[in-house]
């Protein structure tokens, strides 16, 4: 469904592009046809919008002159003003991506620029230059104060066991909750990002652009499993993306791509094959060992796949891949509050016992971080490690 | 792991590879180093890279000025960048008593042939453009003085060490050190040495490591964290230092801002672990001193421990009453700009040579006859 | 046509071959892999390559990936403002 909303116009590189409220600047962006969104450190390849939820920098930009503005994170207001940071003379056209050629395989700038000595400063300059991105702040800005709160529950995650506890919590009349969940666009609540465990007890919260810290009683970790990409020769240009970032353009209107080609597998694929339904993109192509990837086509932006399929190898157009890496536990908050970790396979689980306990008193754990799969097993672990929770409240 | 050497060093910070380095250019390369952690684990990458020859006791300052002529060639020994950037150390007074300290400590140093300058406000301003200066009447700079990438540097002593013969056992903690037959017998995790020789390069352990032969090494491991923030083009060629709260910040070589402070109210002790009241002391800092960095943003926090001794001023000596046996330690914060040097004295104490610094100043039992003038240029 | 690479940290574009050199100097420590390439150390501090590089040190070396620690995660796990750690109330800036 295309964005019925009211249009936002703002300024991308100095030219006006219109957007409609509920877009954030990536999906407005996108609409636009932009792809370059940044230029990458010491290559200065082009990326673009990659994995939708913050957790990387290819969609970077400087946004009403701060710089480090993760574009798709952040939702569109009228008269922002969107400029791209690397890139000389721009982001589209950049002369330094000469450095892709010249270091065709690696860049250990480490073990380079050592001789001859005199030219250290030059060298440092170019490196310097070349590594940085953006200019600091335009100007000084203005936050809410730092707050101090505390509450009896903090929920960490509003995925799909974070919510059932959170219900199950709220049902037995515990009013005292604070949830965080720093996806962009959940109906209910702005986003809350948890950001750290510090020494003190204390849990840092971002709420919009100003932070609390917060003391819980108790805590609940439903981080959930984090999507990854997949490291395919070229899988760094614009046009490859993580299912999230499909899914927030497609829940935008726009189509991430005219023809896409999946790679990989795990549980998001139907739910991709849906959205990309939905905007009238095709699959035109669907491989699930990432590892018969020969590599990615293309130069600004993705225009091919080349894959081995049996003893032949296969060469389609396409200017979409989206990468189906593997879902990973989210345990970097849980090892944060001190919490052991179990290795579940090839991943890192949070330790939990069977009432949902941690090593580490009032901390608890549910859902995917514990290393459950199955969205029926999730469920019922939200449900019952918040009665757990309840039982071990110590009284009303 | 083999069950002798000649040589064992305990340690495989900046000290220890600084040393081991040194031993090797003498002809000596049948050592070991044991490191209870990964590679450097402990200070040694954990710092912001800070090198100045900015301090108020000779001790340090003979040690600083020698390791930053080192700095200058060991790069190409080892064929390795570490992005020594001399852009400078500006040390700021924000009172009449700072800057009168600053013009007695730059005075000093000047009598060791380092030009630093006492400076005014608007020459701080010119070095530091994008400052707020209101409340700054001046300060000290040293062209000289900069700031380093520590990674290249222990990773290409180390790659050099290997290849000259030298073993780096690491996740090899030393459990129990005895002594037999003119031999020390080293108890390790994993497996037994015995050497003839011994360097304690503990860094934070030090003490620890003392007390394993009997020693008291009254140098004791303080937290100190530090942060980096996000990459921006760069703005900030000096390492600016306040006297007040020993906040300092500068720039990396990708453009990440590297600083800490030294921190008000109860410290913890655990470099594991972070606290927010860091972060809240030094932000503080930051947006008073460059208001325009208001938007810019912090992207990890970590900490590790300053040696500090009694007196700020390096330990480098033999351990009295155990021959054969030498400790190198208690740099209370400034042990990496200063390796260079230690490794040279260390290496001529374990060979039997005159190093070419004064070796009084930085005996062990200077503590115990009460006579030691403290370094007051301790950051962060 | 951008260069065939393929990229294990696309913060600090490090690629894969970067990592591969790393581990075949003797480096199979997450610890100094950090430290010698650069991955993780980047603004996204390791969210897109810290799961992807174990694969391939398990291809070079045999280690099994259940044996790789896990390296410190430490926060801030988003970047944060310095002005918002720094913001007061007009009250507490008074008090100050």
């Amino acid at each position: 469904m295309p964005l019925s909303g009211e249009p936002l116009d703002f300024t991308f590189n100095g030219r006006t592009v219109r957007g409609y409220k509920g877009d954030t600047i990536a999906t407005a962006l996108a609409r636009d046809g932009v792809k370059s969104f940044s230029r990458s450190m010491k290559f200065h390849r082009p990326r673009g919008l990659y994995c939708g939820s913050g957790r990387c920098i290819s969609c970077v930009m400087r946004v009403n002159g701060v710089p480090g503005v993760r574009t798709c994170g952040v939702p569109l207001e009228r008269g922002m003003v969107v400029q791209t940071e690397r890139g000389f003379p721009t982001t589209r056209f950049d002369l330094l991506s000469v450095f892709d050629s010249v270091f065709r395989r690696q860049f250990d700038y480490h073990s380079r620029f050592i001789r001859p000595t005199f030219m250290t400063p030059f060298y440092q300059y170019v490196v310097r230059h070349l590594a940085s991105s953006s200019r600091v702040p335009d100007s000084s800005g203005a936050f809410p104060a730092l707050e101090r709160k505390s509450c009896e529950v903090l929920i960490i995650g509003r995925g799909i066991s974070g919510s059932v506890a959170q219900a199950r919590i709220q049902k037995a009349g515990v009013r005292s909750l604070i949830i965080a969940d720093r996806q962009v666009g959940n109906v209910s609540a702005p986003p809350s990002t948890v950001f750290g465990f510090y020494e003190s007890g204390e849990v840092g919260l971002q709420v919009g652009s100003g932070l609390q810290l917060v003391k819980a009683r108790s805590i609940l970790l439903a981080t959930g499993r984090e999507e990854t990409g997949l490291s395919i020769v070229n899988g760094d240009i614009p046009g490859n993306m993580l299912p999230e970032a499909v899914h927030q353009l497609t829940s935008r209107g726009v189509s991430p791509g005219a023809r896409a080609v999946l790679v990989g597998t795990n549980e998001l694929r139907d739910r991709v094959r849906r959205q990309l339904e939905a905007v009238r993109s095709s699959i035109v192509a669907e491989v699930q060992d990432a590892s018969s990837v020969v590599q990615v086509l293309g130069g600004r932006a993705v225009r091919g796949i080349e894959y081995s399929e049996g003893r032949t190898s296969k060469t389609v157009r396409c200017d979409l891949v989206i990468q189906l890496g593997p879902l990973v536990p989210a345990v970097e908050l849980a090892q944060q509050a001190g919490c052991e970790l179990r290795s579940s396979g090839s991943f890192w689980t949070v330790r939990v016992d069977a009432g949902g306990r941690t090593n580490v008193p009032g901390v608890y754990a549910c859902g995917g971080v514990t290393g459950l799969i199955r969205e029926d097993e999730r469920i019922s672990s939200g449900e019952a490690v918040a009665l757990s929770m309840l039982r071990n409240r110590g009284g009303p | 792991m083999r069950d002798h050497a000649q040589v064992a060093i305990i340690g495989s910070g900046v000290t220890g590879l600084s040393t081991a380095y040194s031993l090797v250019n003498k002809g000596l390369n049948d050592i070991v180093i044991l490191e209870k952690g990964h590679l450097a684990s402990g200070a040694s990458t954990r710092n912001g890279g800070g090198v100045r020859a900015q301090f108020t006791t000779e001790e340090n300052i003979l040690l600083a000025k020698w390791s930053i002529q080192r700095f200058r060639q060991l790069g190409l020994e080892l064929k390795v960048n570490f992005w020594f950037r001399q852009g400078g150390y500006l040390f700021v007074a924000e009172s009449e008593q700072e800057l009168v300290s600053l013009r007695n400590a730059a005075e000093f140093q000047r009598r060791f042939g380092l030009g630093t300058k006492v400076i005014d406000c608007d020459r701080v301003q010119e070095i530091v453009p994008c400052m707020d200066c209101s409340g700054i009447i001046g300060g000290s700079y040293r062209r000289g003085d900069g700031i380093l990438f520590p990674f290249p540097l222990l990773i290409g002593y180390a790659d050099f060490l290997r290849s000259h013969g030298t073993d780096i056992e690491t996740h090899c903690e030393v459990k129990h050190i005895a002594q037999a037959n003119g031999e020390f017998v080293l108890e390790t995790s994993r497996g037994e040495l015995r050497v003839e020789k011994l360097v304690n390069a503990g860094g934070g352990w030090s003490s620890g490591v003392g007390r394993m032969l009997g020693v008291n090494i009254p140098t004791r491991p303080v937290r100190h964290q530090i942060m980096a923030g996000e990459p921006l083009a760069p703005f900030l060629k000096p390492m600016v230092v306040t006297l007040r709260d020993g906040f300092y910040m500068s720039q990396g070589p990708r453009g990440e801002l590297i600083g800490g402070i030294n921190e008000s109210g109860s410290r913890g002790s655990d470099p594991g672990k972070s606290s927010a009241a860091f972060c809240e002391q030094f932000s503080s800092r930051v947006v008073s001193l460059f208001p325009m960095l208001s938007s810019a943003r912090m992207m990890r926090q970590w900490a590790g421990f300053y040696d500090m001794s009694p007196d700020a001023n390096p330990v480098l000596d033999r351990m009295p009453g155990v021959e054969d046996a030498f400790v190198a330690c208690g740099y209370s914060g400034h042990g990496f700009m200063i390796s260079p040097a230690v490794g040279e004295f260390m290496s001529c104490l374990v060979t039997g040579k005159k190093p070419p610094f004064p070796t009084e100043p930085y005996r062990l039992s200077r503590f115990e006859e009460g006579n030691t003038k403290s370094e007051s240029l301790v950051i962060g | 046509m951008v260069v065939r690479k393929s990229f294990i940290c696309l913060c600090e574009d490090v690629t894969v071959e970067e990592l591969r050199s790393a581990i075949r100097r003797g480096y199979t420590d997450i610890e100094d892999l950090k430290r010698i390439t650069g991955i993780g150390t980047g603004p996204c501090q390791g969210k897109q390559c810290l799961h992807i590089y174990r694969e391939i040190l398990a291809e070079e070396t045999g280690i099994r990936i259940e044996d790789m620690p896990l390296t410190t995660l430490r926060p801030p796990i988003v970047p944060t403002s310095f002005g918002a750690w720094a913001s007061r109330d007009d009250d507490e800036e008074a008090d100050r």
